[in-house]
């Protein structure tokens, strides 16, 4: 007994210090944005700030000068809004048809649609921009720019489609014939009476689709330029400090984690609020085999 | 009828469209158009242009003066030690990643499953670095790493006075591994939701028949856990071998100019394939290289496939348990 009440405390132990240790980094990154470049470079090194610097946070909400924070936001929420809705509703259609009706060759689609899901991002990603910079679809005006990467989320993304299939499986076969009889088309019957009832399906499918696409950096380094950059590209390469004068690279530092605070906001916000339907969107997206 | 979509006819050829004719079949071929329209048009055409490309000389640009190579791409890849070192490092992190990450998250996951009280405080502690944007762990470690001013030789300072080492430029590879680890909440998640799936009376069972907690773990929990460990083994690798931002973040400046500079500490693969045609504009050699990681990629799958039957147990009724909780 005794041995085992030493193994509870050891366990105990074990979680505090790996918890903290997992802690760490973030507590680093809030402490460090509220700290003056040079306060970095002082020894023995202080953890807590010795003038707490608000005015990192103030200069970005409220002024340009390190980086245009709101245009890049903006861009990031608007590349990530329409994503997600256009992956939410074209992944639902093609999970219906797997899902409600029997065809042909049904069963080799489906295997198809397994195959693709294993396929790399990296190797449709780049043939992709060469037949789109051929097209000239990249570097369009403003909400055009994001074009390149709407495009492929239209076909839904397999992984989802996969979802509403088997979410669209369990539903009972009379909804359908109800619908039919009320004189319900097929699209009708789909946009009218299954989608509200997917809602599970559609939630992990947003959470999942937002949280990917917000923190999306390879393909806006592809595709965007300047104006319609987003924020995660913005942070790394154009930050910008106004006359500094401590050593390169310790002005940057501080702003960069004031940066990556405010952009971690949305995503914690959104965690904040629908932790139960984050933590079972993932487990739906890992436990399939 | 009235709801079959416009999209029907690019679907399939003529004969077999006849067929199809059937009411579900083409409601079924309806509603997976744009997927599969999309597949043909998105997906299959680039990529079997970027194979017929990696055959050329084309430079991004001037598709009209490019020409045919024959192998010449592959054979250069084959031979250049700037493609041996960036795939050697992929390989290597991909080596050290995925099995520390699923080990990791698998000590995570047990740990709380073993502990009730304040579970939810440490699963948050563990969880919340995955909400972090990647580019933003990406500056957070680089910041951490930092040879003069990085928390981590501010820290070794204390007990060794004047530590400068160079973390990235020297142990760049381990930097980035344990950045990974870092954000290995993801995976413990499902392995908690998978242990807590576990029927509570085969556990009581067997501890009754006397059961070690290491026969415990060994006969019934990793049983269990093996199907997902076997899919996440895949998503892990498949995501090692791409993986490229992290690495060009943490071993680059931050000037937007440098950000595809060649030689940096963190060559890796993807890396040394998006340089070579972003700024080298040698694109024919570009997409040989993504080809041949596609190649790797298709056969690293395919053996840990061969080798899954060896260790991962498909059991039904406990899947569909974990799957309802």
């Amino acid at each position: 007994m005794k041995k085992k009440l030493a193994s509870r405390y050891f366990m105990t132990l074990l979680l505090i210090v790996l918890s903290l240790l997992f802690v760490t980094p973030l507590f680093f990154m809030l402490v460090t944005a509220l700290k003056r470049p040079e306060d970095l470079a002082t020894y023995p090194m202080s953890i807590m700030p010795p003038v707490y610097q608000w005015k990192h946070f103030k200069e970005l909400i409220f002024s340009n000068d390190v980086i245009h924070f709101w245009q890049a936001l903006g861009n990031t929420m608007t590349l990530t809004f329409v994503q997600t809705a256009i992956v939410a509703i074209s992944s639902a259609l093609a999970g219906f048809g797997f899902a409600r009706y029997k065809a042909r060759g049904k069963n080799f689609f489906f295997s198809v649609l397994l195959a693709t899901m294993m396929l790399p991002t990296l190797v449709t990603m780049i043939p992709q921009y060469i037949v789109f910079s051929q097209l000239h679809l990249v570097g369009m005006p403003y909400p055009l720019s994001y074009l390149p990467l709407w495009l492929p989320s239209l076909p839904g993304w397999a992984f989802f489609i996969f979802l509403y299939r088997q979410f669209f499986a369990t539903l009972p076969k009379e909804l359908e014939d109800a619908a039919m009889i009320d004189g319900c088309g097929r699209l009708r019957t789909f946009w009218r009476i299954f989608m509200p009832m997917a809602g599970p399906a559609i939630v992990t499918t947003c959470i999942l689709v937002f949280q990917w696409t917000y923190t999306e950096y390879g393909g806006a380094v592809f595709y965007l330029s300047n104006d319609a950059q987003v924020l995660a590209v913005e942070m790394v390469t154009h930050i910008r400090i106004p006359n500094a004068n401590v050593l390169y690279p310790l002005p940057n530092i501080p702003y960069q984690m004031t940066v990556g605070v405010m952009y971690c906001v949305p995503l914690l916000l959104l965690f904040a609020f629908a932790q139960r339907y984050f933590l079972q969107s993932l487990v739906a997206s890992g436990l399939k085999s | 009828m009235s709801a079959h979509t416009p999209y029907m006819t690019s679907t399939s050829t003529a004969e077999s469209f006849k067929k199809f004719l059937h009411r579900e079949g083409t409601a079924f071929y309806g509603f997976i158009s744009l997927w599969l329209v999309g597949l043909l048009v998105l997906q299959l055409f680039p990529m079997i242009s970027a194979l017929v490309l990696s055959f050329t000389n084309f430079n991004g640009l001037d598709l009209p003066n490019t020409a045919f190579v024959g192998w010449s791409n592959y054979l250069e890849a084959l031979q250049s030690p700037d493609a041996h070192y960036s795939l050697g490092l992929t390989l290597i992190y991909t080596g050290l990643s995925v099995p520390l990450g699923l080990a990791t998250a698998l000590i995570l996951a047990l740990l709380l499953n073993a502990r009730r009280r304040l579970r939810g405080l440490y699963r948050t502690a563990f969880y919340l670095p995955t909400l972090v944007p990647l580019a933003a762990t990406a500056l957070i470690f680089k910041a951490i790493y930092e040879p003069n001013f990085g928390i981590l030789n501010l820290f070794i300072s204390i007990f060794r006075p004047g530590t400068a080492y160079n973390w990235i430029g020297n142990q760049g590879l381990y930097c980035l591994v344990t950045m990974h680890l870092w954000t290995c909440g993801t995976i413990m998640v499902i392995f908690l939701a998978g242990l807590q799936g576990i029927p509570e009376e085969q556990i009581e069972a067997a501890k009754i028949d006397g059961a070690n907690s290491w026969q415990l773990f060994r006969r019934i929990t990793w049983p269990l856990l093996s199907p997902i460990t076997y899919f996440q083994l895949m998503l892990g690798i498949i995501n090692a071998l791409q993986m490229w931002v992290p690495a060009n973040i943490l071993s680059t400046t931050t000037d937007a100019n440098s950000f595809w500079n060649p030689k940096h500490a963190l060559y890796v693969y993807p890396s040394y394939a998006l340089q070579q045609m972003m700024s080298s504009q040698r694109v024919g050699y570009g997409v040989a290289l993504i080809w041949i990681l596609f190649v790797l990629v298709l056969v690293l799958t395919q053996i840990v496939r061969k080798t899954s039957r060896f260790w991962v147990h498909y059991a039904v009724e406990q899947e569909e348990g974990a799957r309802e909780k």
